[in-house]
């Protein structure tokens, strides 16, 4: 005899199948959105960080500085990304980890802002380990401290001048940067100087003999720089960070010329009249500065750097 | 009077499971909620130690900023007086530091009262930021430095300040 009566599934079984299904599937939800919510503050809160690592490297009476190697705990992606709205513009650092599983890389919502920093790099850095160092930008007061980050790819100068040789060779020993006539090694960022070899990926350009001004050709795309330490943010940078942390720079250098003048009118004050002309050689930089917002117009401001200077440094009062 | 019953029974059994099933939903959501504030404790800890750790680099590259650092002579650690009494009337500034708060004090000599350009020397702080109630502000001794005398014949003067300062948070 055969049980025709067959497996009984009755209300119990489908209502017990049903909310099962539903907490299992609000189980993964939950745990999903938590990952991802809790990888989200991590990498928030390591670009934080990352910033704040790079505050030593800041320079005060050094003509440059390295900071120590950044070793993040897993493989990471920075992203550098420059806004030129507000009085200062700003720095926007966001960091991805990479988590092994799933999507390698989840794209950055949250960006920690810095206001006060100018870092130069290409827009999206990878590796765990991260290299960074400064270089003051005086104009001809310091405007600001420029940070290259850069990570796992390797750079290759060929035929640097010979003050770039030396602070590359006495800064950056063994840090993915390397100086050489012809040997480059495979696969590196070859930065090239003077003339036009093959297989160049960065160009630097001298103007009339000098080396501290030219232009530096990068993606097809022209960039000029006026001191060595632009010279470095136009090789270490993307074309469009470049040109934005360059109206940044130059805000902030207006900003400073008009702190300058104000100073020169309380000291004067204060000591008979020292420095008191030099208040109106600060309001024509600071006007001028202002209007920068390119590398192109940097030339617009040379005469006035120089002018400064030289009114700076007949005084008996220093302003700077 | 058997059907019934069978109805009854089959009711109260869908009342038990409907109780399990928020009985369920409470524990579960006990437990969001306690795991919740422990995030929040964890991320609240977090984002303090960073705002410290923040301001005690601030504070100790300070002299190394160009708003705030005495250019004038090769000097280490040393904050322009001047420039900071006109930078504290710059609005342009505000939340350019990210700091919630930032007090250069006058150690020695000491005064009392908030510094402006028209009382200086006579006052005892400098209150560059103070925008929002803070935790703490650790500080750091700098040298306050100016240029005092005539116009030929003057001097670089600094005393021996300390600077306070508290971080802001993420946003």
């Amino acid at each position: 005899m055969k049980n025709k009566k067959g497996f009984e599934f009755g209300f119990g079984w489908i209502f017990a199948i049903f909310v099962g299904g539903v907490i299992i599937f609000l189980a993964i939800y939950a745990v999903t959105n938590l990952v991802k919510t809790e990888r989200q503050g991590q990498d928030v809160a390591s670009a934080k960080e990352f910033g704040i690592l790079l505050t030593p490297v800041e320079t005060s009476l050094e003509t440059g500085k390295l900071a120590p190697p950044i070793i993040f705990p897993s493989k990471s992606r920075i992203y550098n990304i420059c806004e030129r709205e507000g009085n200062f513009g700003v720095q926007r650092l966001s960091v991805s980890s990479s988590l092994g599983i799933g999507e390698q890389f989840q794209q950055p919502d949250i960006s920690t802002p810095f206001y006060n920093k100018y870092f130069f790099s290409p827009s999206v850095i990878e590796g765990k380990t991260f290299y960074a160092f400064s270089k003051p930008l005086n104009m001809p007061f310091k405007v600001a401290d420029m940070v290259y980050i850069f990570g796992s790819e390797n750079y290759c100068f060929v035929s640097p001048p010979g003050e770039v040789e030396d602070e590359l060779g006495r800064i950056m020993v063994n840090k993915n940067i390397s100086i050489s006539a012809n040997d480059c090694p495979v696969e590196s960022i070859k930065v090239c100087f003077g003339n036009s070899e093959p297989k160049c990926s960065i160009l630097v350009s001298f103007d009339s003999g000098t080396p501290e001004k030219g232009i530096v050709t990068k993606n097809k795309q022209n960039m000029v720089y006026e001191g060595y330490a632009l010279m470095y943010s136009a090789i270490f940078s993307d074309p469009e960070l470049y040109e934005c942390q360059i109206e940044r720079l130059m805000k902030r250098a207006s900003s400073l010329a008009l702190i300058y003048k104000q100073k020169s009118v309380v000291v004067s004050a204060r000591t008979d009249g020292c420095g008191s002309a030099l208040g109106e050689n600060f309001a024509n930089y600071a006007q001028i500065a202002s209007e920068i917002n390119q590398s192109k117009s940097l030339d617009s401001i040379t005469f006035n750097v120089e002018n400064l200077r030289e009114a700076n440094d007949a005084l008996s009062c220093k302003m700077f | 009077m058997r059907s019934v019953a069978r109805c009854s029974r089959g009711q109260l059994k869908i009342q038990e499971m409907a109780f399990v099933l928020v009985a369920m939903m409470i524990f579960f959501g006990l437990v969001a909620l306690i795991f919740a504030s422990i995030n929040m404790n964890k991320i609240k800890t977090e984002t303090a130690s960073l705002r410290e750790n923040d301001a005690r680099e601030l504070i100790r590259k300070i002299s190394g900023n160009s708003e705030l650092g005495f250019t004038a002579i090769s000097c280490s650690n040393c904050i322009d007086v001047d420039k900071a009494l006109v930078l504290k009337d710059q609005r342009a500034y505000s939340g350019f530091f990210n700091l919630d708060y930032l007090m250069i004090e006058r150690v020695f000599p000491s005064g009392k009262g908030e510094c402006s350009v028209g009382n200086f020397p006579n006052c005892g702080t400098i209150t560059i930021v103070n925008s929002s109630n803070f935790l703490s502000a650790p500080y750091s001794y700098v040298s306050l430095c100016r240029y005092e005398g005539s116009r030929d014949k003057g001097y670089y003067k600094c005393e021996l300040g300390r600077i306070h300062a508290a971080g802001r948070g993420l946003e």
